[in-house]
């Protein structure tokens, strides 16, 4: 049936052009007439740039795979970003933070946190247990923690001694953090560490005078600041920020870390020191996250929670006070 | 139907001069009129169309790559010519004391030829277009779509749609 329809359409006669048709275009040509006609070219760099731009995505996926695969993501790349290391352009420097050395790993998605406000840090003494579960099921200690906020003198400055101590799995001979700021600006007055056999520190001059801020934060989750800086930070449900922090890197290496900090939500927790209505913090640095329970009372540190690969979890929760 | 045409390639017309125009006429013109005629459906719109197509034809040329057959693409150029008329007329609603079914046709058909001229000619634009471009034109879908702007999928669906309605319309009139 098509087909025969199909024939009988080809077949239907169409007229002849009139022959005065050749000379009124003849006459529209030399009147100067001009139709612009659509055309099917296209400029040539509209042809070209699709193919391009399709290439430079697959060689750019490609590229991206093949680090994934084989690259050491410890190992120096210097990035596009370390070019403007430095330079007022950069974001530390620009938005007052000093850190503007080595290499940036990943980019801050909150505006960032520079000085914290002035609240008072409430002196006092709290225990942590450390442990780390696996698969939900078996769970092994880590040791203990012990964090402490006391008034002290140095050098005739009314300070604050800010220190962590603790014993853990691959610290059996303890280590301790003290961080001391002076009592009425948190500004910084001494920084000592020891871990294990090994002491270590500094002193900070007093000109140019550096304050207690989020770049100080430390992420191996050893040091005291983290605690201090969430009781020195009243947090609410929108709360976020970034830092960058200096990220020291087998070799020698500094690389500069972006840390994102958000409150995620709220919630009720009982640990053995008791139970606690936290707001609960996301903590986000290269491919980890972390989650902080922060008293909403006190601004204290009650529980830690940080993934350790895809079936183990590493927790600190406040055992006593 | 068919028929082969000698390739005159712009190459050959370093300038295109009146003469050169009129060449290409004679070559082309009855074949792009044939075309135009069954798009738009009456003697004067095509004459229009064929008319435009060859005035704008001089600077056309400096879009025309080389990269297929000429008649090709005269062929597609009138075309979208003829698409322009035919959406700007709808645009107008430029309609005739006659129905669209009712537009003249050419002197000599048979009576069988009339039913099947008007039963295309009240088909909606969209529907006669992919009809005269694949059953009497022999496009392909997916050279209709890349005309029209459409996936080869509606072409077809249009296509159906077109050959049902004049097999309809054909019935109706037994």
């Amino acid at each position: 049936m098509n087909r025969d329809l199909r024939t009988k359409l080809q077949q239907l006669p169409v007229p002849e052009p009139r022959p005065e048709l050749r000379e009124r275009i003849r006459a529209s040509r030399a009147a100067g007439e001009r139709i612009t006609l659509p055309t099917d070219a296209e400029p040539r760099w509209r042809l070209i740039v699709p193919h391009v731009a399709a290439a430079a995505i697959v060689l750019l996926a490609l590229s991206w795979i093949a680090y994934q695969r084989f690259g050491d993501r410890d190992r120096y790349v210097p990035s596009a970003a370390s070019f403007f290391a430095g330079s007022p352009f950069w974001p530390t420097p620009a938005l007052s933070q000093e850190i503007a050395t080595g290499d940036t790993v990943g980019r801050a998605r909150y505006p960032l946190l520079d000085r914290v406000p002035s609240r008072d840090l409430r002196p006092g003494s709290w225990s942590y247990r450390a442990t780390m579960t696996t698969d939900g099921l078996v769970t092994t200690e880590q040791g203990h923690r012990k964090f402490s906020i006391a008034p002290t003198t140095v050098g005739g400055v009314l300070a604050l001694a800010i220190v962590t101590s603790g014993t853990g799995r691959y610290s059996p001979e303890g280590f301790t953090d003290s961080l001391l700021v002076s009592r009425d600006s948190l500004r910084l007055l001494r920084h000592s560490k020891r871990y294990g056999k090994n002491p270590g520190g500094r002193d900070f001059p007093a000109t140019p005078a550096r304050y207690l801020s989020w770049r100080d934060a430390d992420i191996n989750w050893v040091g005291s600041v983290y605690r201090a800086l969430f009781q020195l930070t009243p947090l609410n449900s929108s709360w976020r920020g970034s830092v960058y922090v200096p990220w020291i890197t087998y070799p020698s290496r500094v690389r500069v870390l972006a840390i994102d900090l958000r409150v995620t939500g709220s919630e009720r927790v009982t640990l053995p020191a008791g139970s606690y209505d936290t707001w609960v913090v996301s903590v986000r640095f290269r491919d980890d996250e972390a989650r902080v329970y922060v008293s909403k009372t006190s601004g204290l540190v009650v529980k830690i929670a940080m993934p350790m690969g895809e079936d183990a979890v590493w927790e600190q929760v406040l055992s006593g006070s | 139907m068919s028929m082969t045409i000698p390739a005159v390639r712009p190459s050959s017309l370093p300038r295109v001069d009146a003469q050169a125009l009129g060449t290409l006429y004679d070559t082309y013109a009855r074949q792009l009129f044939r075309l135009a005629y069954r798009l738009v459906g009456t003697r004067e719109d095509a004459e229009d169309v064929v008319h435009d197509v060859f005035v704008g034809l001089p600077d056309a040329f400096a879009h025309y790559e080389e990269r297929g057959r000429l008649d090709a693409w005269l062929r597609r150029v009138t075309v979208r010519v003829a698409l322009m008329r035919q959406r700007s007329r709808e645009r107008r609603r430029e309609i005739s004391l006659h129905s669209a079914a009712d537009v003249p046709t050419p002197a000599g058909l048979t009576p069988e030829q009339i039913e099947l001229q008007a039963a295309v000619n009240a088909l909606p634009g969209a529907l006669r277009t992919v009809l005269v471009l694949k059953e009497m034109e022999g496009y392909s879908h997916a050279e209709i779509a890349a005309l029209l702007g459409i996936s080869a999928v509606t072409s077809r669906v249009r296509l159906y749609r077109a050959m049902r309605s004049v097999r309809e319309r054909l019935e109706d009139r037994q």
